[in-house]
């Protein structure tokens, strides 16, 4: 994949994730449950999009070694 | 006894790593200010971490999850995750634009792309912003050192010891011996921290019954907007903007981004970045949520300083340790940074006085400490609102910054640079309450942000568009 085209779908994903992030819709206000191994829920729906973003940034610099391989 | 084991220990470590750093730059300006421009990932990756990081993330950031609760996680969390993508994009793109001319220091970019009216505007704003910003960390630590430490060194001691320190390894060492000791610095700040969230856990039996005692103990700290509803959508949404956009708004860390040393060093340092981050955080998280449950404080420090006191000795006193290496760790390199831009937005004075760069920058530094020190010490409401305000601040001026690192050839005038400023002079005016921080519902910040990002691309597309045609 060229780089160019990578970092088109890259930004624009982890702009979405972390959008997400501040939809009331994912994480409502004044709402805890459920929880998740004794977590809130805004906080494990938090990690979960943290670690998306996470995955997002792998994938980048997997498939941009990949070209430069 | 511990305390002063510690201390000699750790000052003798960073003594020898200023040596080291002086050793290895043989005399030479380059290596003195860039470190011969090839930084490994190890110490890259390191020294952008610690800078990154102040003091904040040992004191505000536990404290943050002990006021506000769980929504801290989108505050830095999500945003952290996003501001390793963006570092990563960033690095591509400041290889392909260093690779065309040499790297000097931020300003210089910016005196190709808008001149010298750009550079003043851009060396203001980071004296605006950043020395209050160090001034009142430098307060932060020392006033929680003179509280702890069990020895009758006032304050103001505290605060001459950590800002002679910064001098020292600084002026003998160049940005190699600052990088070293920012390497040092940053694995004692994650050791030091999960030390203390390890006790917190085990004293816990684990992460869920800590959960269940904060339930019990405030509900309102296991949802947004928290007990307080300082967590708004605007206001995270203008945290996660300043905080993403440091890579660029920052000198000190695009310097060290611009001088990676190859491609791999520049796939590696952001992913290893998101990782300890992500790690750290959940650090920060544990003792917070502990702090709201079993300790009762008024601010951070109070609280980091009561829990400090739970640990045993040696812990207690690698922990202090741990905050004087904060302190020093964001502050030194922005000084080192505001030095070399000072110095390449003067024209290198320096060498136009009759002195070397490197003597110029040192003096500059020592003008800096000093400023630090009368600021710190003389702090009004005024200086604390441009202190944290000033990620927002130095964010004001990212747009500027990013479109000089973007393009190559483009000439773009003064619009940019007028635009920027205007925008910084009335983000001043609101902080200082002259000017609301509210518009029609939305923050100043975010709107002057959504001005000058639309206005410098405007300005760079139609002049870059002109150009093509001509």
């Amino acid at each position: 994949m060229k780089n160019r085209t990578l970092w088109k779908i890259v930004l624009p994903l982890t702009l979405f994730f972390s959008a997400l992030a501040f939809l009331p819709a994912v994480i409502p206000a004044r709402v805890a449950e459920p929880f998740f191994f004794g977590m809130p829920r805004t906080l494990w729906a938090s990690m979960a999009l943290s670690l998306c973003i996470y995955a997002v940034l792998v994938a980048a610099v997997i498939l941009s070694k990949e070209e430069e391989e | 006894m511990a305390f002063i084991a510690v201390a000699v220990i750790y000052l003798a470590v960073l003594i020898y790593l200023a040596a080291l750093g002086n050793r290895r730059n043989k005399g030479d300006e380059r290596e003195f200010f860039l470190a011969g421009g090839s930084l490994g990932t190890a110490i890259g990756f390191l020294t952008f971490f610690a800078t990154l990081y102040s003091t904040f993330i040992l004191i505000g950031m536990p404290n943050f999850f002990r006021v506000h609760g769980v929504g801290t996680w989108i505050f830095l969390g999500v945003t952290d995750m996003a501001l390793a993508v963006f570092t990563l994009w960033l690095c591509f793109k400041l290889k392909d634009r260093i690779a065309s001319q040499e790297f000097r220091s931020v300003s210089d970019l910016i005196r190709n792309s808008f001149g010298g009216r750009g550079v003043a505007v851009y060396v203001a704003g980071l004296v605006i912003f950043l020395i209050p910003y160090i001034a009142i960390q430098i307060k932060g630590a020392s006033g929680l050192l003179s509280t702890i430490v069990p020895y009758d060194v006032p304050k103001w001691g505290w605060e001459v010891t950590i800002l002679a320190l910064m001098f020292f390894y600084s002026s003998v060492g160049g940005l190699r011996g600052i990088m070293y000791s920012d390497a040092l610095q940053g694995v004692m700040l994650f050791t030091v921290i999960w030390i203390m969230a390890a006790v917190v856990l085990v004293e816990f039996g684990g992460i869920a019954p800590l959960f269940e005692a904060v339930r019990q103990t405030n509900e309102g700290l296991l949802s947004v907007p928290g007990p307080k509803g300082l967590l708004s959508t605007q206001w995270l949404l203008a945290g996660f903007i300043s905080i993403v956009l440091l890579p660029v708004s920052q000198p000190q860390l695009t310097s060290r981004l611009s001088i990676l040393k190859g491609v791999g060093e520049r796939r590696k340092v952001p992913v290893l970045h998101a990782s300890f981050t992500f790690l750290l955080l959940i650090a920060g998280l544990i003792i917070g949520l502990y702090g709201a449950v079993a300790i009762t404080a008024n601010d951070g420090p109070e609280f980091i300083g009561k829990l400090i006191l739970e640990q045993n000795a040696v812990v207690g006193a690698i922990a202090l340790m741990g905050i004087l290496a904060a302190a020093m760790s964001t502050s030194d390199s922005q000084f080192f940074s505001l030095g070399s831009e000072i110095d390449n937005a003067l024209g290198n004075a320096g060498r136009r006085l009759g002195v070397s760069s490197v003597v110029f920058v040192k003096f500059v530094i020592l003008i800096f400490c000093g400023a630090a020190f009368v600021v710190a010490n003389k702090s009004s409401q005024g200086i604390i609102s441009l202190a944290v305000a000033g990620f927002m601040g130095t964010a004001l001026m990212a747009p500027m910054a990013l479109a000089a690192i973007l393009t190559k050839d483009g000439k773009f005038g003064s619009a940019v640079p007028f635009l920027t400023a205007a925008s910084l002079v009335v983000f001043l005016a609101c902080l200082l309450g002259f000017l609301p921080k509210m518009v029609m519902g939305l923050r100043v910040d975010l709107a002057l942000l959504s001005v000058n990002a639309v206005g410098t691309a405007v300005v760079v597309f139609a002049s870059s568009r002109r150009l093509r045609n001509s």
